[in-house]
């Protein structure tokens, strides 16, 4: 696979997220959504999260921005972006980095753009509202609503912003309303939201699940190509690992609000050490390569209301689980270099090479 | 291969049959689970509870008001002309005296039969003559369902207390007068709810089978949709019943519907306007009355909708 | 394209408005008693030239189809006949109440926005709060309200005990404005009468509140279900995750779109509005075309009330194509 992966030279981490639990009060009980996870995301490259639905990948995403539903809250951990906290960060502060610093693009573009606004006002807004617009002037409102030069400025702002990810004739489709575009349309019109201010983390909550498989592909690659221009660190979530697998530098596999296994994308792939990994690997058709059948994990995702606190969530869908799996909690273990995964059995197996 | 595929067109309509008679009992079930089934959930909703008891506390009150009022309606003692409440200077009356020196309590007591007679009579009538009307409309369409439908159209157009002022203005003020006028223009709400589901109720293959059996339609259709259609008719004829009440206080306020002496709240509170300078208990107390009352039956309209439609609350 | 669906709306409800013609034509037409017997009732003993003549300046001796064309012809003229009682034009008396009940109808309509808006954005904001709890009790028992009595509480609290406010009428006798629009508080503030402007502004108050309770209620209901449905959808997400302040988010973001169902609510409201300023008017005593026509009611005035109940259908008609071409600006999918 691909080798000019920038991976390697990594320094300190742009965003490190360290034990975040998220949590949702429900009838049934407390839901544990996200149960300490901890990541790290280092400058221009592409990060991965891979898992089913409900396994707490878009919630760990959507904590980083503070935008988790109201139901929900975060229980405990960190998130830290240079240096600060943004769990703790005052909401003035935090506003101030979203969309600016830290952008996100959302899975389902036709409900996620404001159906009453034109796309063009959408982006102008988010351009504007960081002041990058012209950023030595001062607001004056509502004098500066009538400056015609100022207007035009930023109509051509936005119109670049529409080349650049991709959107033809944007100066006809500036006035245009959200349901006059095509579903790539609209996802593009959402990442031009996103890169309008050049933030330097995007955050991508399965970006290309509602589009058709060739838009798929030029989504990724407008993504990748932002990634390579302006060295923007991206975290994709995804449920796809045909997609984490093309797309990204690093990929970290969540299973039941946690992760399990996490390092490079050829280490996690091909020498995959968990095995839940192992069977999402074995579910998915190949195209090359060995002519395994497919076999889906057996079971199903257990419910999150009713976790037990000792034990490997996954152990009762493993096929290589032993009775010590459903009585502590698996440890995190060094597999290889950069590459770790949460099993009982891998602990349980360094220690007997060591002996 | 010819003969597999008749087999399999044959198997279906017996099929059908009993998907259909399956269907039938489970409509039956849900839709006639009666009084006492209803009874029972209205215990889950609480403030529909209340708006229940309050609502039957009115009824017994309007059946039993000889019996219940301290006074008659016409029994007058000067003494008591506008005379306060008791707990505000009054003596005798509890409410207080009326300008003529009648009881307020007694009138407000046998007032309630008119405001529950004309509520419940309007609601029914209009009632029937909307689903009768729905229902003939969506099952023959054509151009009976097109001028129907255009009529209910255009009556919507008009505010209902203009339409009844016009009504009244012909044929004068009085008991039955008052229902028509409201009748004759209440009835779309039910028209257009029944036409509605019987529409779509009559695609349903259910429907379709049985004709192809050789019953006929209209039969069917009236046999399977009525108890499914009659869950929304009785939540909107709850949510409007007080709307009839208020209205008929209105025409009655503004002297064109129930005439004094008849005690009849609107006009109550019309006679209290005279003298709010210096007895105000006169144009409260009944008013009061109509307040209490519409909003126990919206409680229970509501309540009634979450437990018998809940498709309703939507809108 | 929006052009286009706003003038079928017009030609709609031109053709609206001539069914109500007709209708109301008919519909008195066919009243129990000769127009003639009720016209003489007032005048004593007659002679059937008197009669005559009556008839034929009601057109009365015409077959009806001529009738109904001339009438119309009136109609759509202006003419909507002479009243029996006061021997006048029914359009002049009916134009020198009209801006009195649209006056009233615009405070009521300004005073249910102002609060319905504020209220059931913020009992959505606060879903289950007991700022909700509270106002949503309190949209409850506004739906219940009969309008009348409201108005008498309002009247023997604010004006009689509290003397905060007048009893009733338009304003204080010699403190009216000079006639521009008829509008009194417009006209104060075009001619610069600042006592004309407050005078009127406190007669409007009561009344105002009073018609707007209702629809106040029942809108606060509306915005605080739309608003619920806006805020939890994904454009509310995207907009936050800009990094607009919750203001704008809720403000703009999510308002815009549940304005759209609250507008579609409006529109068949407005009708409650109309309904209503009879009612007000007359405990009011407010000098619009709702007193005008329930004492025509009383004189049996048939002309004038036929007149006004064309105006109110019309008024109520035109009203409705304001709402919908709001509509149309408010969704843009609709103005496709």
């Amino acid at each position: 696979m691909q080798t000019t992966r920038q991976a390697e030279n990594r320094g300190t981490p742009l965003l490190e997220i360290d034990d975040l639990a998220v949590q949702f009060a429900t009838r049934r009980g407390t839901v544990r959504a996200v149960d300490g996870v901890n990541l790290r995301l280092y400058e221009g490259e592409i990060l991965g999260i891979v898992g089913e639905s409900g396994s707490g990948k878009s919630m760990t995403l959507l904590s980083i921005l503070r935008l988790i539903p109201r139901q929900g809250r975060i229980a405990r951990g960190t998130i830290r972006y240079r240096g600060q906290n943004l769990l703790d960060l005052p909401m003035g502060a935090m506003r101030a980095l979203r969309g600016s610093d830290i952008a996100m693009v959302f899975q389902d573009p036709m409900t996620t753009l404001n159906p009453v606004f034109p796309v063009g006002e959408q982006i102008r807004e988010a351009l504007r509202i960081h002041g990058r617009l012209d950023p030595d002037r001062k607001r004056r409102w509502p004098h500066d609503l009538f400056d015609r030069g100022r207007l035009r400025a930023e109509r051509e702002a936005v119109v670049r912003v529409m080349q650049e990810v991709g959107i033809p004739a944007p100066e006809l489709r500036y006035r245009d309303y959200p349901h006059q575009f095509s579903g790539g349309m609209q996802q593009r019109a959402l990442i031009a939201i996103a890169l309008s201010c050049r933030p330097r983390i995007l955050l991508a909550d399965e970006p290309t699940t509602a589009l058709d498989v060739t838009i798929q592909a030029q989504i990724l690659d407008l993504m990748r190509q932002i990634n390579r221009d302006h060295g923007t660190s991206i975290i994709l979530v995804t449920h796809d690992l045909a997609v984490a697998a093309e797309f990204c530098d690093r990929i970290a596999v969540m299973y039941a609000g946690r992760i399990v296994e996490s390092g490079a994308t050829e280490e996690v792939l091909f020498r995959p050490r968990h095995p839940y990994t192992e069977g999402l690997l074995r579910s998915i058709p190949r195209l090359e390569g060995e002519r395994a059948p497919l076999e889906p994990i057996p079971g199903e995702v257990p419910d999150l209301a009713a976790l037990p606190d000792n034990a490997c969530p996954f152990a009762p869908r493993c096929h290589r689980a032993i009775p010590a799996c459903t009585a502590q909690a698996p440890p995190w273990v060094e597999v290889g270099s950069g590459h770790h995964a949460r099993c009982l059995l891998l602990d349980a197996g360094r220690r007997e090479g060591e002996a | 291969m010819q003969p597999t595929i008749t087999e399999t067109t044959y198997a279906k309509p017996p099929g059908r049959f009993a998907a259909l008679r399956g269907r039938t009992r489970v409509r039956l079930r849900l839709a006639g689970r009666g009084l006492a089934g209803v009874a029972v959930e209205l215990f889950h909703h609480p403030t529909a509870l209340l708006g229940g008891v309050i609502v039957l506390i009115y009824i017994l009150a309007a059946i039993f008001a000889p019996a219940i009022a301290p006074h008659g309606i016409d029994e007058s003692q000067l003494s008591q002309r506008l005379a306060p409440p008791a707990g505000f200077g009054g003596d005798g009356y509890i409410l207080g005296g009326d300008p003529v020196g009648r009881d307020l309590l007694s009138r407000i007591i046998y007032g309630a039969r008119v405001s529950i007679a004309i509520g419940v009579l309007t609601t029914f009538f209009s009632a029937v003559v909307g689903v009768l009307l729905g229902a003939v409309a969506a099952y023959y369409r054509g151009p009976l369902d097109a001028v129907v439908s255009r009529i209910a159209d255009f009556l919507l157009a008009f505010p209902m207390l203009i339409f009844a002022i016009g009504v009244m203005t012909i044929l004068g003020p009085g008991f039955w007068i008052i229902i028509l006028a409201l009748t004759f223009k209440s009835w779309v709400e039910f028209f257009r709810l029944v036409r509605g589901e019987m529409l779509a109720e009559k695609t349903k293959e259910y429907v379709e089978a049985a004709r192809a059996l050789g019953q006929p339609g209209w039969a069917i259709l009236l046999r399977e949709t009525l108890p499914n259609v009659m869950n929304p008719v009785i939540v909107v004829g709850t949510l409007r019943m007080g709307t009839f009440i208020i209205a008929e206080a209105s025409l009655s306020f503004l002297g064109l519907g129930i005439q004094p002496p008849t005690p009849a709240w609107g006009s109550m509170v019309a006679e209290g306007r005279d003298y709010m300078l210096d007895a105000w208990w006169v144009a409260t107390f009944p008013g009061l009355a109509i307040l209490i009352l519409v909003l126990s039956i919206n409680l229970l309209g509501e309540g009634l909708r979450d437990i018998l439609d809940p498709r309703l609350k939507a809108q | 394209m929006r052009a286009a669906r706003i003038v079928e709306r017009l030609i709609a409800t031109g053709v609206l408005m001539l069914a109500i013609a007709v209708f109301v034509f008919f519909f008195m037409r066919y009243l129990p008693g000769d127009p003639v017997d009720l016209i003489m009732g007032q005048e004593g003993n007659v002679s059937q030239e008197q009669i005559d003549l009556l008839k034929a300046q009601y057109r009365l001796d015409q077959p009806l189809h001529v009738q109904l064309g001339s009438y119309l012809s009136g109609v759509l003229q202006g003419d909507l006949g002479t009243s029996i009682v006061q021997r006048k034009p029914v359009t002049g008396l009916i134009m020198d109440r009209f801006p009195a009940t649209i006056e009233l109808a615009l405070g009521a309509l300004l005073f249910a926005l102002a609060v319905a808006l504020p209220i059931g954005t913020l009992s959505a904001y606060w879903r289950n709060s007991p700022v909700d709890r509270l106002s949503m009790a309190g949209a409850f028992v506004g739906i219940s309200m009969p309008g009348f009595w409201l108005g008498i509480v309002l009247i023997m609290l604010f004006a009689v005990r509290l003397k905060w406010l007048p009893v009733g009428g338009r304003a204080t006798i010699g403190l009216e404005p000079d006639h521009v629009t008829g509008l009194y508080v417009l006209d104060s503030i075009l001619t610069r009468n600042g006592q004309a402007l407050v005078d009127s502004l406190k007669h409007l108050v009561l009344p105002s509140v009073t018609l707007g309770a209702v629809m106040a209620a029942l809108l606060a209901r509306v915005v605080r279900s739309s608003m619920l449905e806006a805020l939890s959808q994904d454009y509310v997400r995207l907009a936050r995750a800009k990094g607009l302040h919750e203001l704008v988010v809720v403000g703009k973001h999510a308002l815009r779109n549940a304005l759209i169902p609250t507008v579609t609510i409006l529109g068949l409201e407005v009708g409650t509005l109309l309904g209503g300023n009879m009612i007000v008017e007359t405990v009011f005593s407010w000098p619009g075309i709702g007193r005008l026509v329930v004492d025509a009611i009383f004189a049996r005035d048939y002309p004038l009330v036929q007149g006004v109940v064309i105006i109110y259908a019309c008024t109520f008609a035109l009203a409705n194509l304001a709402v919908d071409i709001a509509y149309t600006y408010l969704n843009p999918k609709i103005a496709l």
